[in-house]
């Protein structure tokens, strides 16, 4: 089965659910004909419908929900009632629309067939007029439907038309017998293809990630017990307790985690579908469909996904010859992106249209009695934004099929507010409409440094994270300056502005500046970088996130909160919110990125680079990616362990390397002034220390390396910056080196084998 | 008709809850502190892998806090879902109480105590409060007040 299969498997089971939904509103609506609630819930179920339809092209389930929509809002709005005749012709239109979706199941083509007459009384209906006969018992009506199962499958249009009028002489019992095999075929392939996936209801997913997250944590408990009791059966069934939970983890999240591609694999049709309609010229660009998110969040945002790409196509792109006109590209761009940023997946929908005709919402705000004319002049762009967001404000007079009819902006904002998203949209005059859509990950394990302040522990993402620095101020060098009353700190001759945790989080409380070395950890919140200054830093662990609710919605600094391995609660720290707290972003939200930058982050053509020099004045990089972190050792405390060097570091033996010993044309490293900064890679499990003569800086450079030709030993190759040839340390190689060099003496292996991958 | 009551107190007041709601009572369960939060959130529980709100009822009922008080009662209850726990100074027995001893608020309690207080129930000797702790998660907005300007008051005409 295809993806396409998929798709239209999925559009099946949604579209009875819709009927099955539609079937239970509509008889209840007959006991209660005045609930208005229960009118709007019919009229966006069939709205629904008919949008779903227009991505498949089954201009039949179109055309009659699209009747039946019309009839509707007529009655939603209250200038028509509800009674007998319309209630039977709308249930007659929820048939036929069944009929539909069962042959599409048979055949995945929509039965052909003549809806003229229904769609006729349906508009009738909604016209204000009376129907002069019930059209239900009419046999003209029905002989159409019994004609049309024999033009199924393959016939073209062209075909089924010939076949209609064939079919018209042919005799009953032969259609009869139509029937059979047709409905014998839809047997066949009921028991079959469609082995419909099991649905789980999502609480009981929830319930049962909940209890995964307790296993994990139980698991955590248990496994220091090891350590204690040094009994073998006793570790190995720890270990496979390990193992399982491990194991179950990354299922569950498998389970509930799908890429965006899915969803968005449906709008190349639905676009182009849509830009004929309006005869506009539409070229999509879709950008990161690979980012992945709950299933659930991807149900929640269809709907609006798929109103926002209309509504782009339909008001913000120009016709052709406009766009020409405006000296632009006759074919417009709607470009999709999705990706995650600090726990959040961002997805954008960007076109560059004319943009958002202000004027048009202007005059809208007046007629609509919101404001007189003097107060919506006043109105500033973005302010003008905010009235599109309202029930029923279309700036389209003209009901189309595709927008106008007021199911607009309000919903889609509902939708994604509900799941605890927000919506911005930016649309510069004559340049495009940018949707940002953010959507939380509200179940999601993520990586997140755990620091402690004020004896609690809080989680910092690790998105967010830069580097962590810990500045003794004890030592001459360092100091903590005052810039006009803002505390920063000097990071490689950078000013970096500081903030203190426990000052963010008790506004009360000032920080004594002592001698005392600082922990801090370098963010990157949206726009701004700074130092946040924590009492301990304690390790790297996924955790996984939990929704604050109702009671601590609004409390500024947190986005969440996770469970820690001894059972306590952390709070998620929210780097923006924190950053924006206290003023170091407060105007990072009203800046659209710059959409040349969003792309180019998006395609990641460059690579990130730590640079630093070797002895001789040798600009050496490794690949940002392999560095865990960046400490400075005091060369007095380097030890000999037979004819290697170590350094106790952070409780641990950590193996030198001299980098310069292993590159041909450099000399030995040799600390200054007695220290040496050393790189630590992610290796292994070992813990290494690249000894180099000092470092320099993060660098982005192409990821195409020039390739040294003849290769050099220790360089992978090399890289361009500016006018600077830099060359790019090959760490595997150098690691395989110095085991070849070691290799013969007797001593024990002590690099991981990891490390020879 | 009867209906089975929790008891609690928190300072000198004596209340009641209709014990339906009533999931587990815990005691002396760690609290995290969620710096910045309102008042009367004490901060986060743990139980058993879900986060549950506590809910510092002298902070909530604005009762002088007891000094003496060295050990909290967590009542952990269930509503509509969603789980909260109001940390309180005793517990003590069920009692299964007739509609006939209830009498509503008298009508010179505050506005704001009122919402808190459904009624008491005339015990011999002392007045059990009958806590609404329906109201304690705070209303919602409804999505689409959200989305209005502030200066929009009159409801919207749709064609």
């Amino acid at each position: 089965m295809d993806s396409s299969d998929d798709i239209l498997l999925e559009f099946i089971l949604e579209a009875r659910e819709i009927l099955d939904r539609l079937d239970i509103d509509f008889v209840a609506l007959e006991k209660d004909i005045s609930n208005e609630k229960l009118i709007a819930n019919i009229f966006r179920a069939i709205h629904t419908l008919k949008g779903s339809s227009g991505f498949f092209a089954f201009k039949r389930l179109e055309k009659i929900s699209h009747a039946g929509e019309s009839l509707l809002g007529k009655i939603r709005d209250g200038q028509l009632r509800l009674d007998e005749i319309k209630t039977n012709k709308l249930l007659e239109a929820l048939d036929v629309l069944r009929e539909l979706i069962e042959g599409i199941e048979a055949t995945k083509l929509e039965p052909p067939g003549d809806d003229a007459q229904l769609i006729k009384d349906l508009l009738i209906l909604a016209s204000g007029g009376e129907l002069v006969i019930s059209t239900a018992s009419n046999p003209e009506t029905l002989l159409p439907k019994v004609e049309s199962i024999t033009g199924h499958n393959d016939a073209t249009e062209m075909s089924q038309g010939l076949m209609a009028h064939s079919a018209q002489t042919l005799e009953l019992t032969n259609a009869s017998q139509q029937i059979k095999e047709n409905s014998s075929n839809i047997e066949h392939v009921r028991s079959g293809e469609i082995s419909a996936p099991v649905k789980v209801n999502l609480e009981v997913l929830d319930k049962l990630m909940n209890l995964v997250g307790e296993m994990v944590l139980a698991r955590n408990r248990l496994l220091p017990f090891t350590n204690q009791y040094l009994d073998l059966n006793f570790s190995s069934a720890v270990r496979n307790i390990d193992l399982l939970t491990l194991e179950l983890q990354e299922r569950m999240m498998k389970i509930r985690m799908q890429p965006i591609a899915q969803l968005w694999s449906k709008f190349p049709r639905l676009i182009r579908d849509v830009s004929h309609e309006c005869g506009k010229n539409v070229h999509l660009i879709q950008e990161g469909g690979d980012t992945e998110l709950d299933k659930s969040l991807i149900d929640a945002i269809r709907d609006p996904l798929v109103h926002l790409i209309r509504n782009s196509i339909d008001h913000s792109i120009e016709l052709p010859q406009a766009r020409i006109a405006a000296g632009k590209n006759e074919a417009a761009t709607l470009a999709l992106r999705a990706k995650h940023e600090k726990g959040m997946v961002v997805i954008e929908i960007a076109d560059d249209g004319a943009g958002i005709n202000y004027d048009l919402i202007r005059n809208r705000v007046v007629d609509k009695g919101f404001l007189d004319e003097a107060a919506a002049i006043r109105l500033t762009d973005s302010e003008l934004i905010d009235y599109l967001f309202l029930p029923g404000f279309s700036t389209k007079s003209v009901i189309t099929n595709l927008s106008g009819r007021g199911v607009g902006m309000d919903v889609v904002k509902n939708n994604i507010t509900n799941i605890g998203g927000s919506i911005e949209i930016f649309s510069p005059r004559g340049q495009g409409t940018t949707v940002r859509l953010k959507i939380p990950l509200t179940l999601a394990i993520i990586p997140a440094l755990i620091v402690g302040c004020e004896n609690e522990s809080y989680a910092i993402p690790q998105v967010s994270i830069l580097e962590l620095v810990k500045l003794d101020l004890s030592l001459e060098e360092n100091s903590i300056e005052d810039f006009y009353g803002v505390k920063v700190f000097r990071l490689r001759e950078k000013l970096v502005p500081l903030l203190f945790l426990s000052e963010r989080l008790d506004a009360d409380k000032k920080e004594p500046l002592g001698d005392a070395a600082l922990n801090i950890a370098i963010l990157q919140a949206n726009d701004v970088r700074f130092g946040l200054v924590v009492d301990k830093i304690f390790n790297i662990q996924d955790v996984v996130v939990k929704p604050l609710d109702s009671f601590l919605k609004g409390v500024p600094n947190f986005s969440g909160a996770t469970l820690l391995g001894n059972g306590r609660v952390a709070l998620i720290l929210d780097i923006d919110g924190i950053a924006a707290g206290a003023d170091l972003a407060a105007k990072s939200q009203e800046i659209p990125v710059h959409p040349a930058y969003e792309a180019s982050e998006m395609q990641s053509e460059e690579v990130a680079m730590l640079l630093f020099d070797l002895a001789g004045g040798h600009r050496m990089a490794i690949p940002l990616d392999l560095v865990e972190r960046i400490a400075s050792i005091d060369e007095s405390e380097i030890q000999k362990n037979g004819n290697r060097e170590v350094v106790h570091y952070s409780n641990e033996i950590m193996h030198l390397i001299r980098v310069g010993e292993y590159i041909d044309g450099t000399q030995t490293t040799r600390g200054v002034a007695g220290t040496l900064p050393v790189i630590i890679p992610r290796v292994g499990s070992g813990l290494i220390g690249l000894a180099v003569q000092c470092i320099h800086d993060i660098v982005f450079v192409s990821k195409h390396l020039h390739i040294a030709n003849p290769p050099q030993k220790g360089i992978a190759g090399c890289a361009l910056l500016d006018d600077l040839i830099i060359n790019v340390i090959d760490l595997d190689e150098i690691l395989v080196m110095r085991n070849m060099r070691d290799g013969p003496k007797p001593y024990p292996e002590v690099i991981d084998v990891n490390v020879w991958h | 008709m009867y209906v089975d009551y929790l008891t609690f107190t928190v300072g000198q007041l004596y209340f009641g809850i209709p014990s339906a709601g009533v999931l587990e009572i815990n005691k002396n369960l760690e609290v995290t502190p969620v710096p910045g939060s309102a008042k009367f959130v004490k901060g986060l529980i743990n139980l058993r892998g879900q986060l549950v709100p506590a809910i510092n009822m002298h902070q909530y009922l604005g009762v002088e806090q007891s000094q003496l008080a060295s050990q909290s009662i967590s009542i952990i209850l269930s509503v509509s879902g969603k789980l909260v726990s109001l940390q309180v100074d005793t517990v003590g027995d069920i009692l299964p109480l007739h509609e006939s001893t209830f009498e509503s608020a008298p009508s010179n309690l505050s506005e704001a105590s009122s919402k808190l207080i459904l009624g008491g129930h005339k015990l011999s000797g002392k007045l059990l409060l009958v806590f609404d702790y329906k109201q304690i998660f705070p209303t919602e907005p409804q999505a689409n007040q959200l989305n209005q300007p502030s200066q929009l008051k009159q409801p919207l005409i749709t064609n």
